[in-house]
């Protein structure tokens, strides 16, 4: 069945998780699964079996982990003026604000802030010219933010019938130390299996759950809004923004206003996921299924911004910036999908041959739909309601759109005593995303294995290696999700308009807004699927009596009419070109596990390790002057151009001395900067033409593919104790950051982050500094150019869990009529060992840094059935 | 139920879902395409709407002043700002992409090209339409002047692309016929657009148009006069078709003035309260400005700025441009006191020079209408030891475009934006007509005369020009010289002065080697704590030289005039399509 929200599943309803990776598998799983597909089966009841109840719960405490250490006020008061000066600026903090952040620091000063002192100013000095001593990672960030989860499952089952039924409730509090978040999911999962007749066979699959959520207005026109808001603007909040003024009231550049007193963003998900499903034994060999099922998602969105005001120092107050008007809205999203199923099979033994033939259809619907309404001034912010607000310019709007697929699929089995297998499938799929002529694409498949040890000149080998197969795959698959990585995109070949409403307008016309309509962007007619072809060839092993399990695979997966990024044409076009199948990419990989298990005396253990690697390379696309801002025929994915840095200047003479870099940047150089190497020896650097034929001193200096995954489990039990540790990490990966999170200073004051890494600059006085002289304008660009001496080593690896349990003894259980009690703790992401800088993660923050950081969980349970 | 049927059912349910393909026929509901628009009159209004956000938008970030800022955010001799103008010191270099020349920068063009291209589908009168035509005509125009200031030479394009368009692998056409299409399309704006008593308030109209025009006529009538046999010039011009241009649309504007002319400025405060109000809607100076309202679109940061030195300063060089009250400059007035102080360098001056900085003496305002009843907060000191963003540069801050009511300060304001004002329209026929010799008296008297009587000052007298012995273009006649002070004068902390020294190919004389400098710090010594004061470095003279400690700024600007009159084109672009070639200097 497909669709579902994988993160809406209670983790302990799910029986098993299957995950099929290989196009011939994963085939008749259809056209919304081209990279593989992740079977989850939820747990049933037994046939006759009595009720058994389980309770699982879980307590925890979750702490961040890996967040930047801001530099003290005065170093980065410091460091700031240094940058300012080096760029021809003044410095940024005065004498007085520098002098009034040592007292505050030595404790003979105790304001934050001061009243700012130029005549006609009310309001309190504050970012440069303020001298708290603030980390605001620190401030903004709890100690410990608690969460809980209970489930209680109950299964069993009569002749004809079983059943299973799942209830859970988590509850989560955000991270953050103002404004709480807070975040809860209840779940019901309710599974039915019934023989009506002999050859009719009923089953009911449903699950409900409801999420609630509950967190500060984000501020949009204040903090920029969106997913990095919060972790943008800590970071950019200087060490001398106060929290609070001489006043005792917060400060307003703290934002931590708007987090306490603000207005809220509540909103309410309700998943629903049922399927009916009849299954038919038609004759002997023949059965028949047809299922349906719909997967709705209701979306509630209500968010309220309050009007603030902060105090002025002569105690009146003024709104701050970006709260007013006070506004409502409401959104509300109804997504229901619809998926009716319907296939047929038939098998048939016959000595050593078996068949088996299978039929089928898929349709499939996908309908969305959304409202949303807004409204601005608020007759009271304490009853904030569409109804309540009084703007007289409300907004209100819809959304529909709907994605319909058909497809047609079959497949044959056929194995020779179990010997030699054989499958060949096909699927016949079509889109509304596509146009008529271009929608339908035929997907065959076929794979193979050999059970080698079922053969007779084997068994001589079978006291050592138990099992021994091999297979192989080769089968397409066609993607067109690709166009949702950026949102829906289910009519891409429709040139719409743009509408904006009078309320998103900004020229005013005789004092109002007026409608306005944009022209559409650019379309492809010819768009159509991408068809993936993947082979596949692996073998599993086992040894020792079973003690000692291998598998490994190999494979190579292609795409020649891959939607790589829109050809690079002249500017003058005026729009972005259309998404095309432009691209042909190729992707080789394998995956290698191998496991151990065995007991020495009352003590069982088994190791097991993991690796895996992959990497793509494009193997055609039309970029005939070879530039390199985009794809170009060979390159391999994540390949990352940059210069080769020779070191820091050190003296003027050096300078001098060296090839010429002022096609980089036309100020003067100094000590300090960054030297670069003449890879082509043309006695300047530069980017040349930034193409493949001229790229200057650029090369390719690293990759940003995570190479060679591995994960390492080891777990031991003893009596009734149970350990179980799981590590996991890349042993290759690099990565050049070009944000604040990485850099501190990036040119712009007020984009700018000291942190305590960064520091460590050159100046005169620390000629060995690691990062270079920082420039406070667009100077420092010069010195921030992707290059080998900043380049970080992004591996790592990290204890991901520790779980030490205890489960009562059989003895003990029987007597209180128990089948099992456990207690257990555990803890997640214990330790990181990595070389990159410490302002970011590798696993989560690779990019900006801007990420709600990772948490290390300290947690407790029992399961418990009976 | 009978076992058999369940089978034919089912292969029924088969066979019915794999047939019917308008299951697969989707298309949107909530979104509108070309084949439903382009009805009415009312729709090429609504689109045309969407042409008006191209105007001034980054007014309302944190850090502007608006146009009261752009003589020290583009860079000029009349302001500077905190970190000295790289551009000015010849430190841009060839970017690998952007810089002015990316899809998005095209954009607009493609937005105007696309509305042209599409409503000849709208059936109703032309009477009806063109007014909407013209305002695409004079958007496109306002688009290609942008580019041409930045670029020059450019690829011309009248209809939207397709990746296919032969068009993108055009080359660039000289920027005179360039002109000549822009001038075209403005000649077609100017007769399909109603005059101002006819149009729709804050929509471009007729006479709009025609200052537009005047004022690309005159940049590139004089660009192509002073760069004449450079790199930058034009071949066997001298840009005397578009002086003649620029000279016939403004006389025809300030003949029949269509309801406009300078608005009265009674009493020592006339002139700058020009610049600081809210509502332009009745003034018949301000053809055109952007209105804000805080409940619609926002406001601006502007005067949380302006009500200390902005983080910019005004220097001394446009200072020492004003006239005394005489109508000599300062080099020959017996009347000029020195500018030892703010309040002795105002004295006997121009009296727009003290509209225009801000002066001690209980006269210029910081902030009145104050909550409670207090008293308004009047100017004494520059805002030295100001945080950056209110930091006093050069001692003469700027006082024009200041709004001294208490709530403009407080967050965002309101002061509307001033984009097209009459007096450029006198000034472009005076400076048209004195570059063209052929300025008369009466000329004058009905160009800059009405601009110096406005405000007080005699009148210039064509025939008795005395020269300025310091005179800005010591090579030009004195009369330019004073038709270009006048302008500076009039128009200064508008905006303007960037692009005049750039048409002029005045950065040999205006920029090379100069440093730009402030007021005589020694007035503040004993007032403003030496610890502040310290932060300001002096000349010889003992003028503030706000660079003087910086390496870059050592020499003064080291502008190229062999390159810097023109920006870098994108390498990429030249790869894209090797047709178009790298601007002079920058290959």
């Amino acid at each position: 069945m497909q669709g579902g929200d994988i993160n809406s599943i209670n983790p302990n309803d799910i029986e098993n998780i299957t995950i099929l990776k290989d196009a011939a598998s994963s085939a008749i799983y259809g056209s919304s699964a081209p990279y593989g597909v992740i079977l989850i089966s939820t747990k049933q009841g037994k046939r006759g079996g009595a009720p058994s109840i389980t309770y699982n719960n879980n307590l925890s405490m979750a702490q961040p982990i890996n967040l930047p250490k801001m530099a003290n006020s005065l170093d980065f008061a410091n460091l700031y003026n240094e940058a300012a000066i080096n760029a021809g600026r003044g410095p940024i903090y005065s004498e007085e604000t520098i002098e009034r952040i040592k007292a505050y620091q030595a404790g003979t000063f105790k304001d934050e802030t001061i009243k700012n002192p130029t005549p006609g100013a009310n309001w309190w000095n504050n970012w440069d010219a303020g001298n708290a001593n603030n980390d605001w990672f620190k401030i903004y960030f709890r100690e410990f933010a608690p969460s809980q989860q209970h489930n209680i499952g109950v299964n069993g089952g009569s002749q004809n019938s079983t059943y299973y039924l799942g209830l859970g409730y988590n509850q989560r509090a955000g991270m953050y130390n103002y404004g709480d978040d807070k975040y809860k999911r209840f779940n019901l999962r309710a599974n039915v299996t019934s023989d009506l007749t002999k050859w009719l066979g009923f089953s009911f699959r449903s699950s409900a759950s409801r999420q609630l959520y509950d967190a500060p207005n984000l501020y949009g026109g204040k903090t920029g809004g969106g997913d990095q808001a919060y972790m943008h603007q800590i970071a950019r909040k200087f060490p001398t923004v106060s929290l609070f003024n001489p006043d005792g009231h917060y400060s307003s550049e703290s934002d931590v206003l708007l987090h306490e007193e603000g207005g809220r963003n509540k909103n309410t998900t309700d998943q629903i996921l049922v399927t009916a499903e009849l299954n038919l034994k038609l004759a002997k060999g023949w059965t028949a299924t047809t299922n349906y099922t719909f997967d709705g998602t209701f979306f509630d969105e209500q968010s309220h911004q309050k009007t603030l005001y902060a105090y002025n120092p002569d105690g009146t107050t003024s709104i701050i910036g970006g709260t007013s008007p006070s506004s409502f809205g409401r959104r509300n999203d109804r997504s229901m999908h619809h998926i009716l199923n319907a296939f047929t099979s038939y098998e048939i033994e016959s000595g050593a041959h078996y068949f088996k033939i299978l039929g089928g259809v898929v349709r499939d619907l996908n309908a969305y739909q959304t409202y949303s309404a807004s409204n601005t001034l608020l007759y009271s912010d304490n009853i904030p309601s569409l109804s309540t607000a009084f703007g007289t310019s409300p907004s209100v709007s819809d959304g529909v759109r709907k994605l319909a697929s058909d497809g047609v699929f079959g497949r044959i089995n056929y194995n020779f005593k179990e010997k030699y297998l054989l499958e060949i499938n096909g699927r016949y799929d079509g889109t509304s995303r596509f146009l008529r002529d271009v929608r339908w694409k035929f997907y065959p498949g076929v794979s193979a294995g050999w059970n080698i040890d079922r053969e007779q000149f084997f068994q001589g080998a079978t006291k050592i290696v138990n099992a021994f197969k091999v297979r192989a795959s080769y089968g397409s698959l066609g993607d067109q999700v690709f166009l949702d990585a950026n949102g829906a995109n289910w009519y891409p070949f429709y040139p719409s308009l743009g509408t904006t409403r009078p309320t998103s307008t900004s020229w005013l016309f005789n004092g109002a807004q007026q409608a306005m309509v944009t022209p559409p962007g650019l379309i492809n007619p010819a768009l159509t699927w991408v068809t993936t072809t993947s082979l596949n060839i692996g073998t599993d092993l086992s040894f020792l009596s079973n003690r000692l399990i291998a598998s490994f695979d190999w494979y190579i997966r292609k795409a020649d009419d891959f939607a790589g990024p829109s050809q690079a044409l002249p500017a003058i076009l005026g729009a972005n070109p259309p998404t095309a199948n432009n691209a042909g990419i190729e992707t080789r990989g394998f995956e290698l596990s191998i496991g151990w298990r065995d007991r020495i005396g009352d003590i069982s253990y088994g190791l097991r390790g993991v690796l895996s690697d992959y990497q793509g390379k494009v193997t055609r696309y039309p970029n005939a002057s070879g530039t390199l801002s985009t794809y170009y025929t060979g390159l391999k994915l994540g390949e990352i151009w940059g210069y080769q840095t020779y070191g820091l200047f050190k003296t003027a003479d050096e300078v001098a001395a060296a090839p010429e870099q002022t096609l980089l940047s036309q100020a003067t150089w100094t000590p300090g900067d960054v030297r670069y190497v003449d890879l082509n020896n043309d006695g300047k650097i530069g980017p040349g033409n930034s193409t493949l034929a001229d790229p200057g001193d650029r090369s390719v200096i690293g990759n940003s593919t995570p190479r060679y995954s591995y994960s390492f489990t080891g777990d031991v039990s003893w009596k009734g104790f149970d350990l179980m540790v799981f590590l996991q990490g890349i042993a290759k990966r690099d990565a050049f950051i070009g944000s604040n999170y990485f850099w501190g200073i990036n040119g712009d004051e007020w984009q700018s982050s000291v942190f305590t890494v960064n520091l460590d600059r050159w100046t005169p006085e620390n000629p060995d500094g690691y990062f270079p002289k920082y420039y406070m304008s667009g100077q420092n660009g010069k010195n921030t150019q992707t290059q080998t001496r900043y380049l970080q080593n992004a591996s790592y690896l990290r204890i991901k869990n520790i779980q030490l349990g205890y489960s009562l003894p059989k003895t003990l259980l029987n007597a209180i009529k128990f089948q099992k009690v456990r207690v257990y703790m555990s803890i997640e992401n214990l330790a990181t060992f990595t070389k990159l800088v410490k302002t970011l993660d590798p696993e989560l923050s690779i990019g900006t840094g801007k990420i709600y950081p990772l948490q290390r969980t300290f947690s407790g349970g029992i399961n418990i059935s009976f | 139920m009978n076992k058999n049927i369940i089978p034919i059912l089912f292969l029924g349910m088969l066979a019915m879902a794999g047939c019917s393909q308008d299951f697969l026929d989707r298309a949107p509901e909530t979104a509108i395409s070309d084949a439903e628009f382009w009805k009415s009159t009312n729709d090429l209004q609504l689109y045309a709407n969407n042409f008006y956000s191209t105007f001034p938008s980054t007014v309302s970030a944190f850090g502007s002043i608006g146009i009261y800022g752009w003589d020290a955010d583009e860079g000029s001799d009349n302001m500077i700002a905190l970190g000295y103008n790289a551009a000015l010191n010849g430190e841009r270099i060839v970017p690998a992409s952007g810089g002015g020349w990316a899809y998005s920068d095209w954009s607009t063009l493609r937005n105007i090209n696309y509305f042209l291209a599409n409503q000849n589908k709208v059936s109703d009168s032309w009477d009806l339409k063109k007014t909407f035509v013209g305002e695409a005509l004079f958007f496109r125009a306002w688009f290609y002047f942008n580019k041409l200031r930045n670029f020059g030479d450019l690829p011309w394009v009248n209809t939207p692309l397709d990746p296919a368009s032969a068009e993108l692998n055009a080359g660039r056409l000289p920027r005179n016929i360039i002109v000549d299409s822009l001038m075209q399309d403005l000649d077609k704006a100017v007769a399909y657009l109603p005059t101002k008593s006819g149009a729709q308030p804050s929509r471009i109209n007729k006479e709009i148009a025609m200052l537009f025009q005047a004022r690309i006529a005159l940049f590139e009538g004089t660009w192509e006069k002073y760069h004449a046999g450079t790199p930058f010039g034009v071949a066997s011009s001298t840009g005397q078709k578009y002086l003649e241009k620029a000279a016939q649309v403004s006389e025809a504007l300030i003949s029949a003035s269509g309801g406009y002319g300078l608005s009265a400025t009674a009493g020592a405060d006339g002139y700058w309260k020009l610049f600081n109000q809210v509502d332009y809607g009745s003034s018949t100076e301000v053809m055109l400005w952007r209105k804000f309202d805080l409940n619609l679109n926002g406001g601006h940061y502007w005067h949380r700025y302006t009500f200390a030195g902005a983080g910019r300063g005004l220097t001394k060089d446009l200072v020492d441009a004003y006239l005394c009250t005489d109508g000599q400059p300062i080099a020959t007035s017996p009347l000029y006191k020195g500018d030892a102080t703010l309040q002795t360098v105002v004295t006997n001056r121009d009296p727009r020079l003290a509209q225009t900085i801000y002066v001690p003496g209980n006269t210029h305002i910081i902030t009145n209408n104050r909550p409670g009843g207090g008293a308004p907060v009047m100017f004494e000191i520059p805002t030295f030891a100001a945080a950056n963003e209110n930091k006093s540069l050069t001692g003469y801050q700027v006082y024009k475009g200041h709004n001294p009511d208490y709530t403009q300060q407080q967050d965002r304001g309101t002061t509307g934006l001033i984009i097209f004002r009459y007096a450029e329209a006198l000034l472009i026929f005076a400076e048209s007509k004195a570059e063209l010799g052929s300025l008369t008296q009466s000329d004058a008297d009905r160009s800059v005369n009405l601009l110096r009587k406005r405000v007080g000052m005699p009148e210039l007298s064509v025939s008795l020009i005395v020269a300025d012995p310091k005179a800005e273009f010591p090579a030009l006649s004195p009369l330019v010289n004073e038709i270009r002070r006048e302008r500076r004068v009039e128009l200064a902390c508008e905006g303007y002065r960037h692009d005049d020294l750039f048409r002029w190919a005045a950065a040999d004389e205006k920029l090379v080697g100069s440093k730009p400098k402030g007021a005589k710090l020694s007035q503040w010594a004993g007032i403003v704590p030496a610890n502040v004061l310290a932060g300001f470095p002096v000349d010889q003279e003992g003028y503030i030289d706000y660079y003087k400690n910086i390496g870059g700024m050592s020499d003064g600007y080291k502008f190229n005039i062999s390159r810097d009159y023109l920006a870098p084109l994108p390498t990429e672009q030249l790869v894209l399509n090797p047709m178009i070639k790298q601007n002079p200097g920058w290959q």
